[in-house]
């Protein structure tokens, strides 16, 4: 399932990533990463779809939604 | 309840009245305009103006002047009328409210037959309708925007209708106003953040995901094209810019929208264009909200739409078609999940800050298959209508061609951010807020008085907004109201 996971810069990106692919997630890197307001980033990743609860131990690092599909109207 | 044919006499005085009734004579639309103006304090009635109606001047009541003026008519210029009278249909219930109104009384419209045999009718037709609609026509009910039977009801859910022009749009927008002050859109440059517009349009950039489209590169034919020749209907100068979200890999994923306006951040803070988006894309399913109550249609904090937040936030108004998951006739690409109220308008396209587009046909009926609020985010939505089903992109003699025509609120939101283009060529520093409250007020009301689940406002009126922009001084920023407006956060 495809999904949103937003971390503070602080945190650092290596260390999301790490604790992502322990989760069984591949993230899709950008040349242009998203960012959200000054000081948080967006990534998008490929994960299981329990992912909002295996990652409930990195609650602290990252938040998760889902990323979700529009569709033209 | 059974409804009752009218005629609606206002007291009214309106110089030049044998002009006035010229010009409906030689426009249906200026018709119905003239109508709609006549009975426009007669809201809340349910008052419907009749098939081809106009306003027909009455000269005096008796009142010895008018009488003498109109012996000697023969060489005079034009007379005032003392009253104008309406045919309108309305339920037997509401005729006395009717008759309570001041300055208003009530007639009988009442049916008259021939005293010799009628002589058979031939159809008539259209050229660009199918054998199927030709067949059905009846001449003596043809309407020039709908050779379909007027349905009793103010909703369209007919499959096909013949479309109007962009001419005619033009002239409901009443964009008149400003296109003879001089503006035109010029300056103004529209974000279209869709599935990418044909170089035939204004395209002077917009931005190139790995692996995606190039900006002004996409078929004539794409819906980024129907949007930009729909933005073009007011603003005929305007340029754009082309996010294409809705194609290339992972074509319509909330994250490469989440991408799409970041790079539109990105492009003001550099030149501060593009000045406003328009979006005319969302969801046609929604998951229940116990199982993701994170997705994008139930929390205000998801990504983008806190993202499409702080475009608005940095001055660019982003307007947002409402959908086409409307109960009446809903799109058969909408999911049980995602038709009707509470439903049918979601996500971003439901944030409060958002300009949130219905669509209405050209004679201000809603088109069934137009969302309805409340909105999963904001209650209050959508927040007004626009126009759509009108050869714009699609058509005979248009771009793209085909018997088609621009249609969905896809097409009707981009109507709309044409006029808030528009708008804002001619008003310096137009905020967000202060274009969404201007529209608002001078909306068109369709409905019940003030905002509705169906239509919001009412219909939006180019002429009207500049109007009350230039008389209006602007707000202290410190007090818009988009600061304020509280987002709802849906409930299970």
């Amino acid at each position: 399932m495809k999904w949103l996971v937003t971390f503070k810069k602080q945190v650092g990106r290596e260390k999301v990533l790490e604790q992502l692919q322990s989760l069984g997630c591949a993230v899709h890197t950008s040349d242009r990463p998203a960012t959200l307001g000054a000081d948080e980033e967006v990534l998008s990743v490929d994960g299981p779809g329990n992912l909002t609860q295996l990652a409930e131990p990195y609650k602290s690092t990252m938040k998760i939604y889902p990323n979700s599909k529009m569709s033209p109207y | 309840m059974a409804k009752m044919k009218v005629l609606v006499e206002v007291t009214q005085s309106v110089p030049e009245a044998f002009s006035r009734f010229s010009a409906a004579n030689a426009s249906p639309l200026e018709a119905v305009q003239q109508s709609e103006s006549v009975i426009s304090k007669l809201s809340g009635l349910g008052l419907e103006l009749s098939r081809d109606v106009k306003p027909i001047p009455l000269f005096g009541d008796g009142e010895r002047p008018r009488m003498a003026a109109l012996s000697a008519l023969e060489g005079t210029d034009d007379m005032p009328s003392s009253s104008l009278v309406v045919a309108c249909e309305i339920d037997s219930s509401k005729i006395d409210d009717l008759k309570g109104k001041a300055k208003v009384k009530v007639w009988p419209n009442s049916t008259m037959s021939l005293f010799a045999p009628r002589r058979q009718k031939t159809t008539g037709g259209c050229p660009h309708c199918s054998d199927l609609i030709n067949a059905a026509v009846d001449e003596s009910r043809f309407h020039p925007f709908d050779l379909a039977a007027t349905a009793s009801s103010r909703v369209d859910c007919r499959p096909f209708r013949p479309a109007a022009t962009v001419a005619d749009l033009r002239q409901l927008l009443a964009v008149a106003r400003l296109w003879d002050d001089g503006f035109r859109g010029q300056n103004i440059v529209v974000g279209v953040i869709d599935e990418g517009i044909n170089g035939f349009y204004p395209v002077i950039g917009g931005h190139e995901r790995v692996s995606g489209p190039r900006p002004g590169s996409a078929e004539i034919g794409s819906h980024g094209s129907m949007c930009a020749a729909d933005i073009l209907v007011a603003a005929p100068f305007a340029k754009l810019l082309d996010y294409p979200f809705l194609a290339g890999p992972d074509a319509g994923d909330s994250f490469i929208a989440l991408e799409m306006f970041n790079a539109v951040l990105d492009q003001r803070r550099i030149n501060g264009t593009p000045h406003l988006t328009n979006n005319s894309y969302g969801f046609t399913f929604l998951p229940p909200q116990a199982e993701q109550p994170n997705h994008e249609a139930y929390d205000a904090e998801h990504p983008l739409n806190r993202k499409v937040r702080e475009v608005i936030a940095s001055g660019c108004p982003c307007f947002f078609a409402a959908g086409n998951c409307g109960s009446d006739c809903p799109s058969g690409k909408c999911h049980s999940s995602a038709i009707g109220p509470n439903r049918s308008i979601s996500a971003a396209n439901s944030l409060p800050e958002c300009i949130t587009i219905a669509a209405v046909n050209s004679r201000h009926e809603r088109i069934g298959y137009s969302a309805q609020g409340p909105g999963t985010l904001h209650e209050q939505k959508p927040d007004l209508s626009a126009y759509s089903h009108f050869f714009g992109n699609m058509g005979p003699g248009r771009p793209a061609g085909g018997t088609g025509f621009d249609n969905g609120t896809s097409a009707a939101c981009p109507v709309a951010a044409g006029v808030g283009a528009l708008l804002m060529s001619a008003i310096p520093n137009l905020t967000p807020a202060r274009l969404r409250e201007a529209l608002i007020r001078t909306a068109i009301n369709l409905n019940q008085p003030g905002w509705d689940a169906e239509t919001g406002h009412g219909v939006i009126n180019a002429g009207a907004a500049y109007n009350l922009l230039r008389a209006s001084v602007p707000a202290p920023a410190a007090t818009e109201p988009e600061a304020e407006t509280p987002v709802r956060r849906r409930r299970s």
